[in-house]
């Protein structure tokens, strides 16, 4: 059976512990701050997670990149080259076109080198949604699962992680333009808390507002209470922008409601951070299929 | 002198003496207000339903009682405005109910249809609340039942006296007006108005009457040197008229309002239509109000016209509140909410709001200025944020008129409520589900309002000075303090359990200096910390500060 690498991309929010203990690349995309362009790097090496946020929330604007299709050709074909498969679990389509790039790049590829094998899987999810399926993905390849068994596996499984969350300020999202819901649900509204979703399609979707802060923690909790399965035995994944104190609240708010095993916190990466902004907390956790289609 | 029948022309100005008498005395009556806020208006409300009914009766002869009333009671029913004007058009549609196929009454007749009248009234409140008008009006029904002398003049005394005893009695059975040290509004209105019958039964006259009609007969009244031989007309003609529908013409069920409202955007402006079983009341300005009544005879025969030169100050009391005819809005579900403010009307827009429905400082809006907003809508389902208690009966009985669309009135009373409620939702929901949203979102809300009292006012807890800032939610008086921002702080401090809230909205009106919101930040950061707070501007009058607490 050939080897096969594991590719996530930089929306996967796995740190370096991680992507090392579960033998998983990454390909970076790119966001630009003040005019300057900066590889966005899981391990904040151009600038700290803080600062990045900081730069936001002093109104600097940050644009995003998709990963350009010569750093694919570069390391899906060093793999090639090596004899390896490729599985890359990229981020949602409907967040980022980067895998289309990607299956354009994998289609030349493939053509050239006949006997490699280069998948793209849609994760339709983003940040921890994207990461537990390359964790997925691992483990199963350390059981010595073939590529293709991975592959299905993912597909049939990918909308079972479930994201719920919500953002700090709604001006970014909507600018952003990453999140389906009509005019209305966007007005100013005070202290009003959108509860977020990635939905069948992969896209982000307010199912319902929260009055404050604590209300929407609460929110969260039980939609994934509600969603989830054998919580009991799971870790609870939570990225958030620059907001440890939240994120730790909605850790404590999640554990008190479904007794899960435990709770992994980390930071939101750059691109995904770029259109929620300083403040949002997402959680992720495994459960029923997520089949709600928002509606644009 | 004793009367023993009354004809359609003689009951017509009874009632119009009623409704003099009560003008007369309508500010006395919006200054009994349970709470010593400068918004009172029963007084007003009720003349104003009246009118409605006034108007659609002018210039007419009627010799049948039934007739007369039955025209009557639709314009009162239109016109209706505030909860004492509601519920004294409902008493007025089953007072013509009582009456229908009488030509003439005897004091037999009118009791009965008076207790028609008092039956109607009761039903249109869910939970007819004692201590109010709806007493006032059954205690003297039960006057009647147990004597009803043949004579006019005997009966009405009799109705009268058992009426003001039963007003006196008000603050018995209810705390709020013993609290506030008053009898009730609306019974009070009610008894003026059969003072003034029964002083025409009397043969007195009293002075008002000559301004109460818009008919054409008032135009002797005004000034008609600003149009000479020279002027040219700048403004047209501000052109009224009730037009009842003919079998012989049109199918009266199936005509549309639109065929008159689209004719009239080729030729004018300021259109208000109104359809009304068989009777259309338009209004527009035109500079060619010949074409427009020759346009509309197709249809029907007139009941009354009123042209007047807009050159020439009017006094345009059938006029709703009304700009440019504008294009109906189409979608599924649309949201009409009832708020006065530059600030609160685009800001109720940009979060949902299809159509405002404005109601002036001192004025609530009447059943036919929602009725006309529900005219600019073509949607399945129209729901109504009335936004303040005194405007959800008017907007309930504009709501049974509704032929088109299925019109949900949510019992949003107060503009705290509304917000929250819009706030909740996503308008492209279902409305099912926008209503479920809604009506969960106001459960929780606490209003807190700011004004200036206008009397003072002894509470067992509070004691009220006129002239001083007072905070209220909707059921009480909270604060009372000569300084503003201690008012706020007072409230919020007796808010009941704000400790247990998350969010505050702060709507604040045209009277609020910037720095003075500066004060009622640091009071919301330092005392009211875990509070998610942030200003809107509301530009509404009255109400300095709108809190909006969930």
């Amino acid at each position: 059976m050939r080897d096969f690498v594991i590719f996530g991309d930089s929306t996967c929010d796995l740190n370096r512990e991680l992507r090392e203990k579960y033998e998983i690349e990454y390909v970076p995309m790119n966001f630009v701050l003040d005019g300057k362009e900066y590889p966005a790097s899981l391990d904040w090496e151009a600038m700290t997670a803080h600062e990045f946020y900081e730069a936001m929330r002093a109104g600097k604007r940050i644009t995003t990149t998709q990963v350009p299709a010569e750093l694919y050709s570069e390391r899906f074909g060093q793999c090639a080259k090596e004899g390896k498969d490729v599985l890359y679990v990229a981020c949602s389509s409907a967040l980022s076109g980067s895998i289309n790039t990607a299956r354009l790049v994998a289609k030349e590829l493939m053509k050239q080198n006949p006997e490699v094998k280069i998948i793209c899987v849609d994760a339709l999810n983003s940040s921890f949604g994207q990461g537990i399926q390359l964790m997925w993905a691992s483990e199963m390849r350390k059981e010595g699962k073939t590529i293709e068994e991975v592959e299905e596996f993912l597909l049939k499984n990918r909308n079972c992680v479930n994201q719920c969350g919500t953002v700090g300020k709604l001006d970014y999202l909507k600018r952003a333009g990453r999140v389906t819901a009509s005019s209305a649900f966007f007005g100013n509204l005070i202290g009003i808390k959108p509860i977020i979703i990635s939905d069948a399609k992969g896209q982000n979707f307010a199912i319902k507002k929260a009055k404050g802060f604590q209300n929407a923690l609460k929110d969260i909790a039980l939609h994934q209470k509600e969603m989830g399965i054998d919580l009991k035995d799971q870790i609870v994944y939570i990225s958030h922008a620059d907001d440890e104190t939240s994120a730790i609240a909605l850790g404590e708010q999640i554990r008190n409601e479904t007794g899960c095993k435990g709770v992994f916190l980390d930071y939101i990466g750059p691109i995904v951070g770029a259109s929620v902004g300083p403040g949002t907390i997402i959680s992720y956790a495994i459960g029923k299929e997520e089949t709600t289609i928002g509606e644009v | 002198m004793t009367i023993t029948h009354v004809d359609g022309e003689g009951l017509k100005e009874a009632i119009l003496a009623g409704l003099a008498n009560l003008k007369i005395n309508k500010d006395e009556v919006d200054s009994l207000n349970v709470f010593p806020v400068p918004d009172g208006d029963t007084g007003t409300n009720m003349m104003m339903t009246l009118e409605g009914g006034a108007s659609s009766v002018a210039g007419a002869f009627y010799e049948s009682a039934g007739e007369m009333m039955k025209t009557f009671s639709r314009g009162v029913l239109l016109g209706a405005r505030g909860n004492s004007g509601v519920i004294l058009s409902q008493f007025v549609k089953g007072f013509a109910m009582g009456v229908e196929e009488k030509k003439t009454l005897k004091t037999e007749d009118f009791r009965q249809a008076f207790g028609k009248g008092v039956e109607k009234a009761y039903e249109a409140v869910i939970k007819p609340t004692e201590g109010t008008i709806l007493t006032v009006m059954r205690e003297g029904f039960e006057a009647l039942l147990r004597n009803c002398p043949g004579d006019f003049n005997e009966t009405i005394s009799l109705l009268l006296k058992e009426m003001r005893t039963s007003l006196a009695h008000t603050p018995e059975l209810l705390a709020d007006l013993k609290e506030a040290g008053v009898i009730d509004s609306g019974g009070a209105g009610f008894v003026y108005i059969f003072e003034g019958i029964e002083k025409y039964m009397k043969g007195e006259t009293i002075d008002a009457t000559e301004n109460l009609l818009t008919n054409p007969k008032d135009s002797g009244q005004m000034d008609v040197s600003a149009f000479n031989a020279d002027s040219t007309l700048e403004f047209g003609y501000c052109t009224e008229f009730i037009l009842q529908l003919q079998n012989a013409k049109v199918n009266i069920s199936e005509f549309d309002v639109s065929t008159i409202v689209d004719y009239l955007e080729t030729i004018g402006n300021s259109i208000v239509a109104v359809k009304d079983d068989d009777l259309v009341k338009i209004h527009v300005h035109t500079f060619k109000p010949g074409d427009v009544l020759n346009f509309c005879q197709q249809f029907g025969e007139y009941i009354t016209t009123k042209i007047e030169n807009m050159s020439l100050q009017h006094n345009e009391t059938l006029i709703v509140k009304e700009t440019k005819p504008t294009k109906k809005i189409v979608k599924e579900t649309a949201i009409v909410a009832c708020v006065t403010g530059d600030g609160l009307e685009q800001y109720f827009k940009e979060i949902g709001v299809d159509v405002i429905v404005k109601g002036g400082q001192t004025e609530n809006p009447s059943t036919e200025d929602f009725v006309s907003a529900f005219g600019k809508i073509e949607a399945k389902t129209i729901i109504v944020l009335p936004c303040n208690s005194n405007i959800v009966m008017a907007a309930e009985q504009a709501a049974e008129l509704s032929q088109d669309a299925k019109v949900v009135v949510i019992k949003a009373k107060s503009v705290a409520e509304g917000y929250s409620a819009l706030s909740m939702i996503d308008s492209s929901q279902s409305a099912e589900r926008i209503i479920r949203d809604m009506e969960e979102a106001i459960k929780d809300t606490a209003t807190g309002m700011i004004t200036t009292a206008v009397r003072d006012v002894d509470y067992p807890d509070l004691s009220v000075k006129k002239g001083h800032y007072i905070g209220l939610n909707k059921e009480k008086v909270l604060s009372d303090d000569a300084d503003r921002v201690e008012a706020v702080r007072k409230m919020l401090k007796n808010t009941e359990g704000i400790k247990d809230k998350y969010v505050a909205a702060v709507f604040y009106g045209t009277s609020v200096p910037k720095d003075e919101l500066k004060k009622i930040e640091s009071i919301l950061q330092e005392e009211f910390d875990w509070l998610e707070y942030g200003f809107i501007y509301g530009g509404q009058e009255i109400y300095d500060y709108i809190f909006a607490i969930d």
